[in-house]
Formats: C-alpha cells, sequence, structure tokens
C-alpha cells in the first residue's frame, strides 16, 4: 500500500460548499480506480449523482443513518472494507456525513471518540476519509472535529488543523472526568465466588421487567459475562454489579477495586480475528451494547454497559420485588 | 432420536429391571458405550455376562488388568454355529439364559448383560428372529431386581420398520454417559457425525470441563469434521468461543469446527460479533 492514510474534515455551509469539495474527492478517487462510498443523505445522493453524472456508476451511495447506527459496528464494517480494499491493492475512498443530529450527549462523545480512534484504526489501510460537517450543527460538533481530523478541506486545499490531537491523547481526555454516581435505588448484587449463571439470571430477571428486546437481553448477557469474568480474572474484590434504568436506557455496571495499567487494551480497535490467542473480548462487549463507558485508576475500575430500550411510558416498579 | 416412546438414559443410570437397547453407529460408539457398562460393573463387583462372537474377544472397558476370577463370563456365539455354517438363536439364548441363572444362584448384587445382536439379522428372516431373541431377553430380564441388559445393534443395518420394532420391545435407549454433567451443562460425545452436544449454558465456570472434553473428541478422531450440536445450548460466552476458535485453527487443515443446530439467541451473538472474528468456525444444520 503505497497511498498514505488521510482523515480530513470538510466543514460547510451551504449544499454548493459540500458540492466543491466532495467532487474532487470523489472523482480522484474514481480515476484512481479506488473502491468510492459517498455515505450521506438521500438529498445529497440526488445532487452528487447529478453532478457526477456517468462517473456515478463509479460510487456506491449509502445512507448515513444506516451507516452511522452503531460507534463499534460502523468502525468494525468500515475497517473490514479499508483492509480488505489495501488487499486486493485497491484504496477505501469514502465521503461521509455521519449522523450528528437527534443524538444524546454521550452518543455524540462516543461518535467523536470515533473519530479520533479512525486516526488510529486506519492508519496501516491508506484509506482516504473526508467527512463533512454541517456548520449548522451544535458548535462544539464542528470544533471537536478539528481535534479528531488531522487535515481540514478548504477549498481544493487540505490545512493541518492545528488544535488536532493524538488519538489515545484525545480517548484520555474523553474519560477523564468521573461518571455521575448511580442513583440510590439501582439493584445491587455483590458478587463473591459467583457462578456465573447466577448473575445472568438476576439480570434477566431485572431486564425482563423492562421493555428490552430478547435479542438486546441476549447481547447484554454476554456482555455482562465478559465483564464479570474479567473483574474476577484481573480485578480486587469486592466485585458489584449493579443495575438501574435511565430514560431510554438499561444501564449496568461493574465495579471492583483493581487498577487497569493498559490504556489502549480498552477494546477501541478491533483486534486481529482469532486464530491464536485472540482476544477480543472488550471489543465484542462494545459491539453488543448501545455504550461502554469505563473508568480506571487508584479508586478502582468501573466498566459501565448501556442498552438502549424502547421508550417506558411509565416508571416500572423494578427494584420492588 | 430412534424413538420417542423409550425413555433415553446414559449408560451409568441404567438400574435392575432396564433391558435397553444401543443402535450403535460404529465400533468407536459401541466401545465407548459399552465399556463403561462393562467397566463399572467389575468396579462395582456386578456379574458381568457379554455375548461374544469368540471367547477371545477383546471385551471393551477392561483397560488391559483381568476382572477378578468368576466376575466376567463372555459367553461365545461360535458354540452355536450349526453344520450348515448358520447360528441356532435358540442355543446362543439358552446358553444366555443358563448364564444369568447361574448368577442368580451367586451372591451378585446385580448381574449386568449385554450382546451385540446385529449377527441375528444374518440369519434367514433376520428381523422375526431378532424380535424373537430380544422377547426372550425382556421375559428373562424385566421381571427380575438384578438384571440390567443392554441389546446391541448396528444402527445402519436397520430399516425403519426395524427401529420401530426395536423400540417397542425396549424400554429404554442407551446414551454415552456425558464427558461433565451439572445443574447447569452437561457435555455428551456425539458419534455421529463425531463431535460433543452441548446443553444448558456455558461460561468461565465451565471452560476447564469443555477443554477436556474437545481434547478428548480430538485425541478420538481421525481428522474429519467435528460437530457441535448446540440445539439445547441456552447460553455461551466470548471465552468459550474463542476457545472452538482456537481449536479450529490448531486443526486448520483438517476438517472445520461444525457448529449445529445453533439456537437463534447465539446466532445472534455471533453475527453481532462477526464470524470473521472467529475463522474456522462454519455454520451447520439449521
Amino acid at each position: 500500500m503505497s497511498q498514505a492514510f488521510s482523515h480530513r474534515v470538510l466543514p460547510y455551509d451551504r449544499a454548493d460548499d459540500l458540492l466543491d469539495g466532495a467532487l474532487p474527492f470523489l472523482r480522484e478517487g474514481i480515476e484512481g480506480g479506488d473502491r468510492v462510498l459517498a455515505v450521506t443523505t438521500l438529498a445529497m445522493h440526488m445532487l452528487l449523482r447529478d453532478k457526477l453524472g456517468a462517473d456515478a456508476a463509479g460510487v456506491e451511495f449509502f445512507e448515513s443513518d444506516k451507516w452511522y447506527a452503531h460507534p463499534a459496528r460502523y468502525l468494525a464494517d468500515t475497517l473490514a472494507l479499508a483492509e480488505t480494499a489495501a488487499w486486493q491493492k485497491r484504496r477505501l475512498r469514502v465521503l461521509g456525513e455521519p449522523a450528528w443530529a437527534r443524538r444524546g450527549e454521550l452518543e455524540l462523545l462516543e461518535w467523536q471518540r470515533v473519530e479520533a480512534i479512525t486516526n488510529a484504526a486506519f492508519a496501516e489501510t491508506g484509506a482516504a476519509l473526508l467527512c463533512a460537517y454541517s456548520r449548522s450543527l451544535p458548535a462544539g460538533v464542528v470544533a471537536a472535529s478539528r481535534q479528531t481530523h488531522p487535515e481540514t478541506m478548504r477549498g481544493q486545499v487540505a490545512l493541518s488543523n492545528p488544535g488536532y490531537q493524538e488519538p489515545w491523547t484525545y480517548n484520555a481526555r474523553l474519560d477523564s472526568g468521573p461518571l455521575p454516581p448511580p442513583p440510590d435505588d439501582s439493584l445491587d448484587l455483590d458478587i463473591q465466588v459467583a457462578d456465573l449463571y447466577w448473575i445472568r439470571a438476576y439480570v434477566t430477571d431485572f431486564a425482563r421487567r423492562t421493555p428490552l428486546p430478547e435479542d438486546d437481553l441476549q447481547r447484554l448477557l454476554v456482555a455482562v459475562t465478559e465483564v464479570v469474568t474479567n473483574a474476577l480474572r484481573h480485578g480486587q474484590p469486592p466485585i458489584t454489579l449493579r443495575l438501574w434504568l435511565e430514560p431510554g436506557e438499561l444501564v449496568c455496571e461493574v465495579t471492583d477495586h483493581g487498577h487497569w495499567t493498559d490504556r489502549t487494551g480498552f477494546g477501541l480497535i478491533p483486534p486481529k480475528p482469532a486464530g491464536g490467542a485472540g482476544r477480543f473480548g472488550l471489543w465484542a462487549v462494545r459491539l453488543l451494547c448501545s455504550i461502554v463507558q469505563i473508568r480506571t485508576g487508584r479508586d478502582g475500575t468501573t466498566v459501565r454497559l448501556r442498552l438502549q430500550i424502547p421508550a417506558v411510558p411509565v416508571p416500572l416498579p423494578v427494584n420492588s420485588a | 432420536m430412534e424413538t420417542l416412546s423409550s425413555v433415553r438414559r446414559p449408560v451409568r443410570e441404567l438400574r435392575p429391571g432396564d433391558h435397553a437397547w444401543l443402535a450403535y453407529s460404529g465400533e468407536d460408539e459401541q466401545r465407548y458405550v459399552v465399556g463403561s457398562f462393562v467397566r463399572d460393573g467389575l468396579d462395582a463387583s456386578h456379574k458381568v455376562i457379554y455375548l461374544a462372537g469368540s471367547d477371545d474377544v477383546d471385551v471393551p472397558g477392561m483397560n488391559g488388568t483381568p476382572p477378578r476370577s468368576g466376575l466376567l463370563t463372555v459367553v461365545p456365539l461360535e458354540e452355536a454355529r450349526r453344520p450348515d455354517g448358520g447360528f441356532d438363536p435358540g442355543t446362543v439364548l439358552e446358553a444366555l439364559a443358563c448364564e444369568i441363572a447361574g448368577a442368580e444362584g451367586g451372591d451378585f448384587g446385580t448381574i449386568r448383560v449385554t450382546a451385540d445382536m446385529t449377527w441375528t439379522l444374518d440369519l434367514p428372516d433376520g428381523l422375526t428372529q431378532l424380535l424373537r431373541c430380544e422377547r426372550h431377553i425382556e421375559q428373562a430380564v424385566c421381571p427380575s431386581t438384578r438384571v440390567t441388559a443392554i441389546c446391541q445393534i448396528d444402527r445402519r443395518r436397520l430399516t425403519a420398520d426395524a427401529r420401530t420394532a426395536l423400540a417397542a420391545s425396549h424400554s429404554t435407549v442407551v446414551t454415552p454417559n456425558p464427558e461433565f454433567a451439572d445443574s447447569v451443562l452437561q457435555i455428551v460425545r456425539t458419534f455421529e457425525p463425531v463431535g460433543l452436544s452441548l446443553l444448558g449454558e456455558l461460561d468461565a465456570s465451565r471452560h476447564m470441563v469443555l477443554d477436556q472434553a474437545l481434547n478428548t473428541v480430538l485425541t478420538a478422531s481421525r481428522g474429519e469434521e467435528i460437530h457441535l450440536d448446540l440445539a439445547g445450548l441456552g447460553f455461551i460466552d466470548l471465552g468459550a468461543l474463542n476457545m472452538l476458535a482456537d481449536v479450529a485453527a490448531r486443526r486448520s487443515g483438517t476438517g472445520p469446527l461444525v457448529l449445529d443446530s445453533m439456537p437463534v439467541q447465539l446466532r445472534t451473538i455471533m453475527e453481532t460479533v462477526g464470524w470473521h472474528m472467529l475463522p474456522g468456525l462454519r455454520l451447520g444444520t439449521v
């Protein structure tokens, strides 16, 4: 792979600005034999097709809402495409317009984390990634994009972002503050020499009184089992499992008094497929849950798993049993 | 599998009065199940009566050590050979009944009887002869409070009708002893296809027993595909999936590791995590 990886932000006010930056980027890929993707809104698909004319046949179009549905799954799928292209001596070239609208605060942070981690995860693939950010987005979103992308496109020119931060620095800063404490009425279980079977029974009893869909419950059970197994193997007692509900989310937290020292071991980058002693535990946990929050320090380690649930019309008496 | 009407019971759970049958898929399965039956019997000082082709047969379950004198009796089929070369079932059964009666006169708490009955299928009108033999054995075993019997039949020789008739003439289908069983997980060897059947839930509390069972199967296999029957598996953790992928990687070049009858909730997990993360694992029959 001779081409260098690039990850650039394209801020735009009007659709024409986006087209001015995107069209040369796409055409360069079509002419160069790249695998070219345009992941934007349907309206932008129409504009791009119109401007590209016959060249549009060399572009695969995807909708942002579906492409950017889940942070870890997005990263896994897109990275797989980039690696496949590299293996075929091709380059993956993506014009992306991440779906920032209607995201909650925590979700925004996870997507910003993905933008930062992209610089580490895709570095070896030689992929060319151009991310369009509307200036109508909340100011913090556009500002953050200048910290997570090494370069900004202005017209046809790529300029270095002075505020760019190394991916792991940026990531650590996202996690520098403490997590808000669990609510007083969380359902707590002290984990002694547990048979993991009983922990799953406990989580299942809680989740079955919420509208969490069955397949998400199965994902949660695999994720909780993995996190508790890690705490039992590598952590320090006491180990506590806590469950509670937040608006639109089921939250499951595992705390122990151990301290992780390897900051890159948070499962943020997909590991290479197994075939030796491939450990993909935390990475898989991120795929299984909506959001995973990790804090580790002298006071102990907390892994908080969040799963989206359909809206709950009235508070359920989940802790009343 | 063979029948809906019979009780399925691992060989170690057979009790006096049980007249069980084993439809084995090949010599491996036959020696595995019958070996357990013979070995457990000899260890417990039960009388073991073994009907065999000849009296110098390699009785399964002996582990190379001769049993205590008088515990094991081999009834050779050879002696029932008629001048025309065929066998006379009446003579065989008489010899068997005689041994059982003799043992009942002894001071054995339990008498274990086992015979490979496949030879009767070679007689003219084989199935009728087999069922006649079975009736004789049934009459000898079922009223007894001391006799347990396993009739072995080569499954490959049986028609559907024969299976139905045999199911009707036995109270119990005998299955292999589980490699492991507790209140959460059960692991049973399978022979056709070669592999394991997993029931219950599998996580780090029981990774060791999975590892042991996998090693047992790998050691016994001859490089064919290994199948895991997951129909009864309610949960599998990421660590166990990793172990399976490791086994598949160690076997690269031979047959893959095939996951049969995977329940829908496990497929959800596999699809979320991505099959490509677990190379060498293949989805088998649904």
